[in-house]
């Protein structure tokens, strides 16, 4: 692969994190390699999801130029469940194809294209490149084994992801804690692209984002989702991992997600789908004080891999921050490529650049939302008492009356708490 | 639908050798058995001649919950050998 000669920089991990990373430096005629251990980029990774286009304009706006997204976003929505009744408030906007906000894309042919981009700028995509170690000399990094054989680079970039190995071994990361993690399990489903585009009031090109607190996710912190692609929806739930130990003896993921699709309010939405891949990926939800150091000289963490991303409860950020640190580290490679880019001032230089971009400052800005997020109360009291309310506004009993608004507000306020509640919303409203 | 019925529908090639090992005097010990619940595909059970804690890799979709749960790190977890494991068609 590189006959011994020594590369400018390997990276590890075809994900958007490090084709991005690629991308950069290739254009700015490094070196680089990139190693994938799945046979093609993409194959191992899993999004629900959705990209936010606006961060990227400046970073990744050539890179992106021609990317086969799904659909542009619309259509927002938060819901909130309990047992067969919903309410959720909604957000139609008028963002056209000519300027989308954000779109929603499938990591298979997202990834294959970021990978055929960089391909074109001659960074070396190999797939079926599992690297196993790093090589360490003289205090730095110096490059990877892979399958037995060495790959010397003056820089390793790790975009290997949430579970990344490389910084565990780098002691970057001692453990991998489960508080840190959501466990994002999708069922991938095929229908019409007209079909979905009925449905969901959006005409060709466009879609829907859906997101479901409450039961949906058995009470525990996390929620469902539901997004529309071309002519496939993504719907699944995500669950905080260290909040799985409460949950009931034999409710499985697939019980979650199988329930999910039977709402009375999802089922009509997806009537007549066929189910064709089924997965399940990790997203390192622990926030600005989960992130850990950024690097050792000749080794820069980007991504997941450095716990690059944000869930503010209506955002949900990962493929942006990604690509936009892959970004930042490949300008902090190529402003030392005269020098030693393996050299610790290159590496302070990158986590100078990451603190000072919109990456490390949202995340600090919302540094509390993971403990804001982690209270109960949002996914087991609020929703079914805004439900319930609701409900009794809209119904009239058998003796002709139907429930004035103070005694619903009333109802409500006694089944929540005042004061418990007052606070919750004051906390959320900081987020 | 079933875990198992939707596990057969993704690309997948099962490497005969697990990457996925139990240190079975630990689990031995463990009360919670939190990875049969946690583990999205369902590849944790319980064998009934035994009462212990196996694992079928075949199907792992490669999160690597397991792992990161495991509240004594009884499990040692590791990438497939390239070529293996679970091939996102779609992601």
């Amino acid at each position: 692969m590189s006959d011994g000669e020594e590369l400018d920089v390997v990276v590890v991990g075809a994900g958007c994190a490090g084709l991005a990373c690629a991308y950069e430096l290739a254009s700015n005629g490094l070196t680089v390699a990139v190693c994938e251990r799945g046979d093609v980029a993409g194959a191992k990774n899993l999004t629900g999801g959705r990209l936010y286009l606006e961060p990227l304009k400046d970073l990744c706006g050539d890179l992106l130029e021609g990317a086969p997204f799904e659909r542009t976003v619309v259509s927002e929505s938060i819901v909130l469940t309990h047992g067969d009744a919903s309410t959720s408030i909604r957000l139609d906007h008028g963002v056209g194809e000519d300027r989308p906000h954000s779109v929603t894309v499938l990591r298979g042919k997202f990834d294959q294209f970021l990978a055929d981009r960089a391909g074109e700028k001659e960074a070396f995509v190999m797939g079926e490149q599992r690297v196993d170690e790093l090589i360490r000399e003289d205090g730095k990094v110096a490059g990877v084994m892979v399958g037995g054989e060495e790959v010397r680079a003056k820089v390793v970039v790790a975009a290997d992801g949430a579970l990344s190995f490389l910084a565990v071994e780098a002691g970057l990361r001692k453990s991998r804690e489960p508080r840190c993690f959501g466990v994002g399990v999708k069922e991938l489903i095929k229908l019409d692209a007209s079909v979905i585009e009925e449905r969901f009031n959006v005409a060709p090109g466009q879609g829907a984002a859906r997101m479901y607190l409450g039961d949906v996710t058995d009470g525990l912190p996390g929620g469902g989702f539901l997004y529309t692609n071309r002519d496939s929806i993504s719907i699944g739930v995500v669950v905080q991992m260290d909040e799985l130990e409460q949950r009931g003896e034999e409710d499985t993921f697939n019980d979650l997600i199988n329930r999910f699709k039977e709402r009375p309010d999802v089922a009509p939405l997806i009537q007549g789908y066929e189910t064709v891949e089924y997965g399940a990926h990790l997203i390192p939800e622990g926030g600005f004080d989960a992130i850990p150091e950024l690097g050792i000289p000749g080794l820069f963490l980007v991504g997941d891999a450095a716990g690059l991303v944000l869930n503010t409860g209506n955002l949900l950020r990962g493929m942006d921050l990604a690509m936009a640190s892959g970004v930042i580290a490949a300008r902090s490679i190529i402003e030392f490529r005269e020098g030693d880019p393996g050299c610790p001032e290159c590496l302070q230089h990158y986590k100078n650049s990451l603190t000072n971009s919109f990456v490390i400052e949202e995340m600090r800005a919302h540094r509390k939302a993971p403990k804001i997020l982690s209270n109960e109360r949002i996914y087991k009291v609020y929703p079914p008492a805004v439900v319930d309310m609701l409900r009794s506004l809209f119904e009239v009993d058998e003796k002709g009356e139907g429930v004035p608004v103070k005694r619903a507000v009333k109802e409500m306020r006694r089944t929540v708490g005042t004061w418990a509640a007052m606070r919750d919303i004051m906390r959320i409203l900081k987020l | 639908m079933k875990v198992e019925e939707k596990l057969a529908l993704n690309a997948i090639k099962n490497h005969d050798e697990s990457h996925i090992v139990l240190d079975e005097e630990t689990c031995a010990r463990c009360e919670t058995r939190i990875c049969i619940r946690a583990c999205p595909a369902g590849l944790y059970s319980v064998e009934p001649a035994t009462h212990k804690v196996i694992v079928d890799h075949s199907g792992c979709l490669e999160c690597g919950t397991c792992m990161v749960i495991c509240p004594l790190d009884a499990v040692t977890w590791r990438y497939p050998d390239p070529g293996y494991g679970i091939r996102y068609r779609h992601g």
